[in-house]
């Protein structure tokens, strides 16, 4: 891959990866490379990151077929842990959410719900489902790092999911608390085993320590 | 201001009396026993709540020497109010009314978790940090946001000191586990592939502990399963740390609980935060493990912020959550 120094840019050190901003055939790009963690074991730390670069872009591409917008993916290289995929200019679903008027951030919210839910009809989870993982593209919901995904049909598993969404929601939005709600609303709307997905959330909640039935 | 505190909320019983010194926490004097079930036995509430009975007395009494300080000086009583072992906390509970009664001080219930953090605050120069919190039963990621300390992560199952014990008592190693496994780790060499569940920003623990069982029985030595073991659970654990701290913007991070002790842990997580230009911090061992100054300082500062307890509001929360509380003093 060739990425030439002025046109690459550091835009964001996650916790897991470096995402660099570049070229990739004369088209703007976003290179997604897992850089080694020299806290953890190499044989630990190699594992994980081949794993889930691999897994990352099998599920770009489920998530294609499933209807939900994910960015274009140009190229995939193990040896460095790096994918190269479109750019897509964003915001965060995590700013437009604490920026945008009430009936927006409802109607992101529902959307959300509704993109989760498709993700999930489609036999696969995203794995780490907080709201600076979507990015907003006009009335378009992006959603990039499936690192954490994996395929799946269990209810169990789309539990986990959603639970991590509501958590995430709740830290982090914590002064829209209906806003999970509404998540849940447009999650409704189209996964039809919503109910059963609901019940684990619950019994995740009341299974972890110190929650109260509330949630 | 002075202030003594009384932790209570599991396995160990413990007083300690604190004092402000320039914003800062002052550890004057504590005292600690901790109730040890037989070997091979887990924690019965009941028991442990009976032990700590016992000694409660002579705690209060040694943490007043060790302080060397009068009872008359102290300015505020402090206890555990949960989560933990309800017979447990009662017994703390009590204790801290009567004494709380016979000085004539005002009481304050405090949230074991949260004072985890705030010990860190109090002794170190962290000022708004994640707190990766492991001890036995509990395994958090917990970080300010909104006036509320947040659970950013956590176990999906059990506590990484629990998994620890439980792997420890399989393989005939006392209670504590943690750092039998600690020593023995050390002359490990062969890391063998373990479960390493992340999801998001919570862990699960539970799929190790059965392939740590599996290897054991192929009669994979001790060492390199501890050594294996370690790398596995404090990876996961410093991963979802980092996660937490990208996720809030945070760029401090606090170490707390019982397996904060481990240097393998501290030196993982030291690592993560150097590379990512963040400050940690761990406070001195016997404020890491249950200890009565964390709930003393807690108290203290939460007293400053004006929150005051009425006697009849000191019942005790068995399953007390760290976001219940309002963080009225920060």
């Amino acid at each position: 891959m060739e990425v030439t120094a002025q046109a690459a840019s550091l835009v964001y050190r996650g916790a897991e990866a470096e995402v660099v901003r570049t070229e990739w055939h004369g088209r703007d790009a976003i290179l997604k490379r897992r850089t080694a963690k020299p806290y953890r074991h190499p044989d630990i730390d190699r594992r994980l990151r081949v794993a889930r670069t691999k897994e990352e872009a099998l599920l770009f591409r489920a998530a294609r077929e499933a209807g939900v917008a994910v960015p274009g993916l140009f190229d995939v290289d193990m040896e460095e842990c790096a994918l190269t995929m479109e750019f897509v200019p964003g915001p965060m679903l995590k700013a437009a959410l604490n920026e945008g008027s009430d009936e927006r951030r409802r109607a992101l919210a529902r959307a959300f719900g509704r993109s989760v839910a498709a993700l999930h009809v489609a036999g696969m989870v995203h794995g780490d489902l907080t709201t600076s993982n979507v990015l907003v593209d006009g009335d378009r919901l992006v959603f990039i790092d499936f690192g954490l995904g994996g395929k799946t049909t269990e209810d169990e598993d789309r539990g986990v999911d959603l639970h991590l969404l509501m958590e995430a929601m709740e830290s982090t939005h914590a002064a829209h608390h209906d806003l999970y709600g509404v998540v849940v609303e447009g999650y409704r709307e189209v996964a039809p085993f919503a109910p059963a997905v609901e019940k684990v959330v619950k019994e995740i909640v009341r299974r972890g320590r110190y929650r109260s039935e509330k949630g | 201001m002075r202030a003594l505190g009384i932790e209570g909320t599991a396995h160990t019983i413990s007083v300690g009396i604190v004092e402000e010194q320039g914003g800062r926490c002052r550890v004057l004097g504590q005292a600690t026993k901790m109730h040890l079930p037989g070997a091979g036995k887990g924690i019965h509430p009941r028991e442990a709540a009976d032990h700590h009975a016992e000694h409660i007395g002579v705690l209060v009494e040694q943490a007043l020497q060790k302080a060397d300080v009068d009872p008359g000086t102290l300015d505020l009583v402090a206890f555990s109010r949960g989560p933990g072992m309800g017979p447990c906390l009662r017994t703390a509970a009590t204790a801290a009314r009567a004494i709380a009664l016979r000085l004539g001080t005002p009481i304050v219930g405090v949230n074991h978790c949260v004072a985890h953090l705030e010990i860190g605050r109090g002794t170190t120069d962290a000022k708004d940090p994640i707190l990766l919190y492991v001890s036995g039963a509990n395994t958090q990621v917990i970080g300010e946001a909104l006036g509320r300390y947040r659970v950013f992560g956590e176990t999906l199952d059990i506590g990484v000191g629990n998994t620890l014990d439980k792997f420890a008592r399989e393989r005939g190693l006392p209670f504590p586990g943690g750092p039998e496994i600690e020593k023995l780790a050390r002359g490990g060499k062969t890391l063998l592939p373990l479960p390493y569940t992340v999801k998001g920003m919570d862990v699960a623990f539970s799929g190790i502990l059965t392939a740590a069982e599996q290897y054991a029985q192929q009669g994979t030595p001790v060492e390199d399963l501890a050594f294996s073991l370690q790398e596995t659970l404090f990876a996961m654990l410093t991963e979802v740390t980092e996660r937490a701290m990208a996720h809030a913007g945070k760029d401090e991070v606090l170490l707390g609980g019982g397996v904060a002790r481990n240097k393998r842990l501290q030196a993982m997580v030291a690592e993560m935060a150097e590379a990512r230009g963040a400050r940690w911090f761990v406070p001195e061992p016997q404020l890491l493990t249950d200890n009565g100054a964390m709930i003393a300082w807690t108290g203290l500062v939460m007293h400053k912020a004006g929150v005051r307890h009425a006697l009849e509001q000191t019942i005790v929360d068995q399953r007390f959550r760290t976001d219940d509380v309002e963080v009225v003093w920060r």
